[in-house]
C-alpha cells in the first residue's frame, strides 16, 4: 500500500501548483462550460479560471478515454498534460493503449476513488439536493441509491496504476486532498511539489466494497439471460441505432465491422433467407450485432455504463454485458486495464487451453 | 561455334529433376530421358528408401508445370544411344517411343476401359488390357498392357480426345545440348542379390520398401505388415539391414538403412505395442538429423537392437524365421514370425553403357567416379553425374544436387532463354455488373450418362447474375480449351464458372481457358462435377441438386470476386554470408561466380575457419591447396567483399528485403541490404573433461592427436569413441569422429604403434566403410563397448591403463596404453546460434544446430520439405554446413552449393510475386485501425504497423495466408485474397440455402 499524504490543497490549489512548477503544460478534465450550461471533458491550459474545473463532478457525458485516445493516438504531446480519469475510464486507456489507440508518454495520469456517477439522461444534470446528498455518500463511504447501475456494483473504483490518486472516500470532496504517488513518473511529482510530510490514515472500505459486491451480484441476477427467447426479448426493442458501439470506449474500429460490406447483403441473400422463416425482420443481424460486439470488447469492457446511458430504447446493455465481460474475462483470468504490460488474451494463443470450452 | 542452351537429363532421380526444375526456372530447357513407359516406372531412390508414407506428388508437380511451359520436354520409352562433340556443343542421339496415352491430352474418362474387350488377371489384380496403372503416382497413368492387347484399337476409337494412340513407333532422334546429367535410378537388390536373407524363397521375409508402396494410399496400418503367408498379425518381427550383412560388393548402405529399420520398428511398436520387434545390425548407423533421438525413442518403445558381426536366416514349420547368430564366442538363435529387410544400393547397373557411351569412368566399386572436391563432374567436361549414380546416398544429399551443380551446367550453356508465353491482353471488367457464364463440361459426352446436363443447366439459370450457361465438350485439350474460350468470350461474361473435373492435375488448362477468354482467373471458380458429384453419388436427383448447391454456391462467391493484381515485392539481388569458414567461402565464391555480389561477415580476423588447420581426410582430400585456392578467389572477386572482425548488431525486413546492422571492430555501425542470407558459422569442438584430459598430456583429443601426430612413432595407443556424445544430454551423432579416429588410426598403424580402438557403433558409411576392413586387415583392434558401459581410465603411471567390459562377450579387458585419445565430437555454438536465430526468427534443433524447413533431414519430415518447390521456403535465410548439423567437410561444401544455387534462382528476379500470391493477406487501408492485434496474432512475422501510416502492412513474401489476422481483426480491416469475407459468407449462405 502506498502511502498517503494530506496535500493540504483543495484540488484547485493543487491544480494551479502543478502548472505553477511546470509540471504540466495542459490538464484535461470535467469543467464547467460557459454560462453555467452544463459539464464537458475539457481540455485546459494555463490561463483558465480552475475554479470552474471540477474533475469529481459525478456524471460521464463521455468516457474520457475516448478524449485521451483522439488527443494522443498519432503522438504524444510534446510537454507534460495531466488527465483527470475516473479509474473505470483509466483502465479503459490502459486498454486502447496496448492496441495503439493511446499513448501514455508525456501523459500524467490522474485518479480517485470513485463513488459512481449519476445517469446522464436527456442531458439533466443532478439537482443541487442529488449532489449534496451524493457528497454525504462520500463521506460516508456509501453507496448513493441513484447513481448508474453499473456504478452500483462496481469494485473496481480504486485508482489503481495512476500516477496521482487521490483518496476522497470517507472524506468527502472539499477536505484538502489526500494524495499518493504509485508510480515512479508520480514521486517525481511528489518531490517536485515537495508533498512528503504528513501521512493520512486510509478510510475503511471494507463495508462499502462488500455492498458493491452484494448489488453486482444482484445486477447480475436480475440482467440474467439464459436462453435464446430471453435474449430476444431483452433486445426486443433494439432500434440498431448503434449508439452504445459510438459511445463504448473499446469500440475503437474506424467503422464497424457490422456496417462493413461483409453484412451488405444482395436482395438473392434475402430470399434465401426468407425462403425457410417466410418472415425477416428489418434490418438483418439487430442481435447479431451485439453478440458480435460482446465477443469482440467482452475481454476488454471496462464496464463504465455509457451504453446503457445512452441507449434511446433503455435495454440494460451494460448490465449486461457487465455480466458478460466479466465471464470473458474470467475463461482467461484477464483484467482490463490492469497492467499495461499484460498482453490481450486474444494475442496469447496457446496450443493448450480451453479445453474444458469444447463440447 | 555457339554454345547450345538445352541441357540432357539421362534418368529419372531425384536429383536430375531437380536440376531440371533449377534450370527451368533459370529460363533453360531440359530433355529428359526416361527409360520407363511412365513417370515412375524405373523407382529412384526416394521410391526406393521408403518409408515416407505419404504421396509426392509436390515432387513432380513443377515437372507438369515446365512441360506446359515449354522448359522442359519428357521422352519415355527411351534411351541415349551415341554421345558425340564435347562440353557445349553435344550431339545426341536418342530412341524414344511414346506413351500409348498422352496424359497431356488424356482427360481421365476411362471411355478406353469401358470398350476394351481384353478381361486379364495379373498379380492377382483383375482388370482390362487397358487399365489404369495402380502403383502410386502422381497422375493417373492410363496404359496399354502389351502382353494381352490384341490391338483390336475399340480404345483408340472411343477415345474422344485423341489421347490414346495404338501405333506409337519407336524414333530415333538427334538433339543437340551444352552439358549431358547422368541421373539414373536406384538399383534395387533383386532375389539374387538378397538370396542370403530368403527374399522370396520364404514367404513371410518382406522388403520395407514393398511394405511402404504397398500402403502408400492407406498409410502404414495394422494391415499393413500382416504375414504374407496367412495375413495374420505376426507376433514376433525381426527386421534385418542387409548391407551389413551382405557379401561384399553387392550391395551399399545408404544414409537412411539404419535410421529406417529404426523408423519401421517404431512404426509397429506404435501401432500394435504387443508385437517384439528385433533389429539386426552390425552398426547401428545414426549419424543423420535426429536420427539418435528415433534411437532412443525406439529403446522406450521396448525395441530391441541386436549388433551381431553375422546372422543366417532360415524357413522353420509354419512359415515362420529362425535367425541365428553370433554373440561373442557363441551362437544364438531366435523365432520370428515375419522378417523385414531394409536393402542398401546395388552399383548402377546403367555404368557400364554410359561409360562407353560418355567415356566416364567408375569407381572401383561401381559407381560413377566424381572429380575429388566437386558435387557431380565426372572425368568428361560437360558431362555430370548426380544422385545415386555416384554413391549410396542419402536423400537430402541427393536434393542438393539438383542445385549443386547448377554453376558447373551453366558453364556449358549458350545464353539462350526460355520465355514463358505471354499473357492474353485481360479484360478490365472492375467497372461491369456482374455477368456470370456457367459452362458445364459433358466430358466429351461422357458426364450425359450419369447427370442430366440440360435440366441442371436450366435449374442454373435462375440463379442471379447468372447470365449464360452453356455445354461444352470439354476446357482440357488444346482445341475445347480454345473452342470453350471462344464461348467465354463470345457470351460477353465477366466471370465464369466451370463445371469440370479436378484442378488439381488440370489446374493449369482451367486458368488457361478462362485466360485466353480475356478474363483474370481470379474470376474464375472451378467446380468438380465429375469428382464431387458424378463419382459420389447414384441418384441422379442428389447429383442434380448438389452440382446445383456448389454451383449457386461458386456463383455467390464470384460476384463479390475482384480481379486485383498480384501483390508484388522486389527482390534485391544481393547475398550476405555470415561465416568466413570453408562453407561461407564456397557459397561466396559460388554466387559470385553467378554474377552475384556477396557480402561475407566474419566475426574474427581471419578468413579459412578451422579448415585451415585440417590436413587430409580418410578418402585423401587435402584441404589446404583447395582452402588456399578458395581464399585466393574470393580475395580476387570483386563481386565478394569481405568484412573481418565484423559483428551483426540488429536485423530486420524479410526474404528479399534484409535490413542487417553491423559494426566492425574500431569503426563505424554500416549497413547492408541483403536479399537472402545464408548461414555458415559452423561449431565448435566438444569440451570434456572426463579420462583426466587436461590433466594428463597423454590424453588428447582426435584433433590434439593430428597435431602431435609426428611425435608418436611407436607404442601402443588407445581410442575411445563417442565421449561425452550419443548420451541423454547430446542424443546426436558428430559423423565425422569414426573417419577421423580409423583415419589416424591407420597413419599410426603404418608407423609400427599399436592401436586399440574403443566404439559403440562405426558409423564409417557409404564407401568409408572399406576403411574399416583395411583397419581390420592391418591388425588394429576394434572392441565394442555398451553405451552404458564406457570403458575406465584406472590407472596412469609409466603408461596409461584402461579396462572396458566387451560388448558380446562380457570379458572384462585391460590395457596398458602410451597414449589415450578421445572422439569428442561437435556441439553447436548454442550462444551465437540462438543470437542469430532470434534475429533471423529460424528455429534451432533440439540439439541446438539450425533447424530449417528446407534443410530438413528425418525423411519423415524431409519428404514434405525438401520438395517444396519454391527457394524461398527458408524465407530467404540457409543455414549450411556446421550450423546447420555435423557432417564433412567435403559434404559442408555441397550444402554451400545447394544454398547458392537456389539464390541463384531467385537472385536474379527484381520483382517476384508472393508463393500463394492468390490467397495472401491484405489490409483494407481505409477500415485499419493500427491496433496491431493481427501483427501480435501472425504466426509468420508477415504484419506490422506502418509507422508513418499508422496502419498494418503486410509482407506477403512472409504471408502463409493461415488467417489468423482475419479472425483478430475485429474491423474486418484485414482479408485473404479472393477469400474476402463478403465472398465466403455469401457462398455458405448459398451452400445453406438447399
Amino acid at each position: 500500500m502506498e502511502k498517503i499524504y494530506d496535500s493540504q490543497m483543495n484540488v484547485h490549489d493543487f491544480i494551479k501548483a502543478m502548472f505553477e512548477k511546470n509540471i504540466v503544460s495542459g490538464l484535461g478534465a470535467l469543467t464547467q462550460l460557459p454560462d453555467n450550461k452544463g459539464i464537458s471533458y475539457s481540455l485546459l491550459s494555463d490561463g483558465f479560471d480552475f475554479q470552474k474545473c471540477m474533475p469529481f463532478y459525478p456524471v460521464m457525458p463521455a468516457n474520457a478515454a475516448i478524449a485521451v485516445s483522439k488527443l494522443t493516438r498519432e503522438t504524444s504531446p510534446s510537454s507534460p498534460i495531466a488527465v483527470f480519469l475516473r479509474p473505470c475510464e483509466l483502465r479503459a486507456l490502459i486498454e486502447l493503449t496496448k492496441i495503439k489507440q493511446a499513448r501514455l508518454d508525456n501523459l500524467i495520469l490522474i485518479s480517485f476513488d470513485c463513488s459512481g456517477v449519476f445517469p446522464f439522461k436527456d442531458g439533466k444534470y443532478p439537482t443541487e439536493d442529488t449532489l449534496k446528498r451524493y457528497d454525504q455518500s462520500i463521506k460516508e463511504a456509501k453507496i448513493n441509491d441513484t447513481i448508474r447501475q453499473v456504478c452500483k456494483g462496481c469494485e473496481n473504483y480504486q485508482p489503481e496504476g495512476a500516477d496521482i490518486a487521490i483518496s476522497i472516500i470517507g472524506r468527502g470532496v472539499h477536505e484538502s486532498l489526500a494524495l499518493s504517488f504509485a508510480t515512479e513518473k508520480g514521486k517525481s511529482i511528489q518531490e517536485k511539489m515537495g508533498l512528503t510530510a504528513s501521512e493520512i490514515q486510509p478510510s475503511t472500505i471494507e463495508q462499502l466494497t462488500s455492498d458493491k459486491k452484494r448489488n453486482k451480484q444482484e445486477l447480475f441476477k436480475n440482467t440474467q439471460i439464459s436462453n435464446l427467447d430471453e435474449l430476444l426479448d431483452v433486445f426486443d426493442t433494439c432500434i440498431a441505432c448503434r449508439a452504445c458501439s459510438y459511445v463504448c470506449p473499446i469500440c475503437y474500429c474506424k467503422n464497424c465491422y457490422f456496417d462493413s460490406q461483409t453484412f451488405q447483403y444482395y436482395p438473392e441473400n434475402y430470399a434465401q433467407r426468407l425462403n425457410k422463416k417466410n418472415t425477416l425482420r428489418l434490418p438483418l443481424d439487430r442481435i447479431f450485432f451485439h453478440m458480435g460486439r460482446l465477443s469482440h470488447m467482452g475481454s476488454s469492457c471496462v464496464a463504465c455504463g455509457m451504453c446503457s446511458d445512452v441507449c434511446p430504447v433503455d435495454i440494460p446493455v451494460s448490465e449486461m454485458f457487465k455480466a458478460g465481460g466479466q465471464n470473458i474475462q474470467g475463461v482467461f483470468n484477464y483484467q482490463p486495464g490492469q497492467n499495461l504490460d499484460e498482453p490481450m488474451p486474444l494475442v496469447t494463443y496457446q496450443e493448450k487451453e480451453l479445453h474444458e470450452m469444447e463440447d | 561455334m555457339p554454345k547450345e542452351s538445352t541441357t540432357l537429363i539421362y534418368g529419372t532421380n531425384l536429383s536430375g529433376y531437380r536440376i531440371a526444375y533449377a534450370l527451368g526456372k533459370l529460363g533453360y530447357k531440359t530433355v529428359l530421358l526416361n527409360r520407363g513407359s511412365y513417370v515412375d516406372e524405373i523407382k529412384n531412390q526416394v521410391l526406393s528408401q521408403l518409408p515416407l508414407d505419404l504421396c509426392w506428388a509436390c515432387g513432380h508437380m513443377p515437372q507438369r508445370m515446365f512441360i506446359g511451359l515449354g522448359a522442359m520436354q519428357v521422352f519415355y520409352n527411351s534411351d541415349i544411344l551415341e554421345v558425340n562433340g564435347s562440353a557445349g556443343n553435344f550431339k545426341v542421339k536418342v530412341k524414344k517411343r511414346d506413351p500409348y496415352v498422352n496424359n497431356f491430352i488424356c482427360t481421365e474418362c476411362e471411355k478406353c476401359i469401358d470398350v476394351c474387350p481384353v478381361d486379364v488377371t495379373v498379380d492377382g489384380e483383375q482388370r482390362k488390357a487397358c487399365y489404369v496403372h495402380r502403383e502410386m503416382a502422381w497422375e493417373n497413368i492410363y496404359q496399354i498392357d502389351e502382353t494381352h492387347c490384341t490391338r483390336c484399337g475399340e480404345c483408340e476409337k472411343a477415345c474422344p480426345t485423341g489421347a490414346l494412340k495404338l501405333d506409337r513407333p519407336e524414333e530415333i532422334v538427334e538433339i543437340n545440348v551444352g552439358a549431358i546429367i547422368l541421373s539414373p535410378e536406384f538399383d534395387e537388390p533383386d532375389e539374387n542379390d538378397l538370396a542370403l536373407f530368403g527374399w522370396k524363397k520364404f514367404p513371410n521375409i518382406v522388403k520395407s520398401a514393398d511394405l511402404a508402396r504397398a500402403s502408400l494410399s492407406t498409410n502404414f496400418t495394422q494391415e499393413s505388415f500382416v504375414r504374407p503367408s496367412d495375413g495374420k498379425l505376426p507376433k514376433q518381427i525381426a527386421i534385418v539391414i542387409t548391407p551389413q550383412f551382405n557379401q561384399k560388393g553387392i550391395e551399399y548402405e545408404s544414409y537412411n538403412a539404419s535410421a529406417q529399420a529404426i523408423y519401421r520398428a517404431n512404426k509397429i511398436k506404435e501401432i500394435v505395442p504387443e508385437i517384439d520387434v528385433t533389429i539386426f545390425c552390425r552398426e547401428y548407423r545414426c549419424f543423420g538429423k535426429g536420427h539418435c533421438r528415433m534411437y532412443e525413442r525406439a529403446e522406450k518403445n521396448g525395441v530391441r537392437v541386436i549388433r551381431t558381426q553375422s546372422i543366417s536366416i532360415d524357413e522353420i514349420p509354419d512359415h515362420n524365421i529362425s535367425i541365428k547368430y553370433e554373440w561373442g564366442n557363441s551362437h544364438k538363435e531366435q523365432n520370428f514370425e515375419m522378417a523385414i529387410l531394409i536393402f542398401g544400393q546395388k552399383p548402377p547397373q546403367q555404368m557400364e553403357k554410359l561409360k562407353k557411351i560418355c567415356g566416364i569412368e567408375a569407381n572401383e566399386h561401381g559407381f560413377c567416379k566424381l572429380e575429388p572436391f566437386t558435387c557431380a563432374k565426372t572425368n568428361v567436361p560437360g558431362i555430370l553425374a548426380v544422385g545415386e549414380f555416384t554413391a549410396p546416398k542419402g536423400n537430402p544429399e541427393t536434393v542438393w544436387e539438383g542445385y549443386g551443380p547448377v554453376r558447373e551446367i551453366l558453364r556449358h550453356l549458350g545464353d539462350k532463354k526460355i520465355e514463358p508465353p505471354k499473357l492474353p491482353q485481360l479484360k478490365n471488367v472492375s467497372k461491369e455488373i456482374p455477368k456470370i457464364g456457367v459452362f458445364i463440361c459433358s466430358c466429351f459426352g461422357s458426364f450425359n450418362e450419369k447427370i442430366n446436363l440440360e435440366n441442371l443447366a436450366n435449374r442454373i439459370n435462375s440463379i442471379p447474375r447468372v447470365s449464360k450457361v452453356e455445354i461444352v465438350e470439354g476446357c482440357c485439350t488444346p482445341s475445347t480449351i480454345q473452342s470453350t474460350a471462344s464461348k467465354i468470350k463470345e457470351s460477353g461474361v465477366n466471370r465464369v464458372i466451370l463445371a469440370v473435373c479436378t484442378p488439381l492435375q488440370k489446374l493449369m488448362k482451367f486458368r488457361k481457358t478462362v485466360t485466353m477468354a480475356g478474363l483474370n482467373p481470379l474470376l474464375s471458380e472451378f467446380i468438380r462435377l465429375r469428382e464431387d458429384v458424378i463419382q459420389v453419388h447414384d441418384d441422379p436427383e442428389k447429383m442434380e441438386s448438389k452440382a446445383f448447391a456448389l454451383i449457386h454456391a461458386a456463383a455467390s462467391k464470384l460476384k463479390n470476386a475482384q480481379a486485383a493484381p498480384p501483390p508484388m515485392d522486389k527482390m534485391g539481388s544481393t547475398a550476405m554470408i555470415i561465416g568466413g569458414g570453408i562453407t561461407g567461402l564456397e557459397a561466396a565464391r559460388y554466387l559470385s561466380e553467378m554474377g552475384f555480389q556477396s557480402d561475407i561477415v566474419e566475426k574474427t580476423d581471419i578468413i579459412g575457419g578451422r579448415a585451415a588447420i585440417l590436413s587430409t581426410d580418410i578418402e585423401g582430400h587435402e584441404f589446404k591447396p583447395y582452402l588456399d585456392n578458395l581464399i585466393k578467389d574470393v580475395n580476387a572477386s570483386k563481386l565478394i567483399t569481405v568484412h573481418t572482425q565484423t559483428n551483426i548488431i540488429n536485423v530486420s525486413g524479410y526474404a528479399g528485403n534484409f535490413n542487417v546492422s553491423l559494426t566492425k571492430t574500431g569503426e563505424d555501425q554500416f549497413e547492408l541490404k541483403p536479399a537472402i542470407v545464408i548461414i555458415a558459422t559452423g561449431a565448435l569442438e566438444n569440451k570434456v573433461d572426463i579420462y583426466s584430459y587436461g590433466k594428463d598430456a597423454r590424453v588428447m583429443t582426435q584433433s590434439d592427436l593430428e597435431q602431435k601426430l609426428s611425435q608418436i612413432n611407436n607404442g601402443h595407443v588407445a581410442m575411445i569413441q563417442c565421449v561425452g556424445s550419443r548420451n541423454p544430454n547430446r542424443p546426436y551423432c558428430s559423423r565425422i569422429c569414426c573417419s577421423q579416429a580409423v583415419h589416424n588410426a591407420l597413419l599410426l598403424k603404418e608407423k609400427g604403434v599399436d592401436v586399440t580402438l574403443f566404439y559403440r557403433d562405426m558409423n564409417l558409411y557409404g564407401f568409408k566403410e572399406d576403411y574399416y576392413w583395411q583397419a581390420i586387415d592391418r591388425g588394429i583392434k576394434f572392441i565394442r563397448f555398451d553405451q552404458h558401459n564406457y570403458p575406465k581410465l584406472t590407472g596412469s603411471d609409466d603408461s596409461l591403463q584402461i579396462s572396458c567390459s566387451d560388448y558380446e562377450t562380457g570379458d572384462e579387458l585391460k590395457i596398458s596404453a602410451d597414449y589415450l585419445i578421445l572422439s569428442v565430437g561437435i556441439v553447436p555454438d548454442i550462444q551465437n546460434n540462438e543470437k542469430l536465430a532470434k534475429m533471423f526468427n529460424l528455429n534451432l534443433d533440439d540439439d541446438g544446430f539450425y533447424d530449417v524447413e528446407s534443410c530438413a533431414c528425418p525423411y519423415e519430415d524431409a519428404s514434405k520439405r525438401l520438395m517444396k518447390p519454391f527457394e524461398l521456403s527458408s524465407n530467404g535465410v540457409f543455414p549450411v554446413g556446421l550450423a546447420h548439423s555435423p557432417r564433412s567437410l567435403i559434404e559442408t561444401l555441397l550444402m554451400a552449393r545447394q544454398a547458392a544455387g537456389k539464390a541463384s534462382v531467385v537472385l536474379p528476379k527484381p520483382m517476384m510475386p508472393p508463393p500463394n500470391a492468390m490467397y495472401v493477406s491484405e489490409v483494407d487501408a481505409d477500415k485499419c485501425v493500427g491496433c496491431g492485434l493481427c501483427v501480435g496474432v501472425c504466426p509468420y512475422n508477415a504484419r506490422e504497423i506502418d509507422p508513418v501510416k499508422k496502419i498494418a502492412v503486410v509482407h506477403p513474401f512472409l504471408c502463409e495466408s493461415c488467417g489468423a489476422c482475419v479472425v483478430a481483426c475485429p474491423s474486418s480491416a484485414a482479408f485473404l485474397r479472393d477469400h474476402r469475407e463478403e465472398q465466403m459468407i455469401s457462398s455458405i449462405d448459398a451452400l445453406l440455402a438447399v
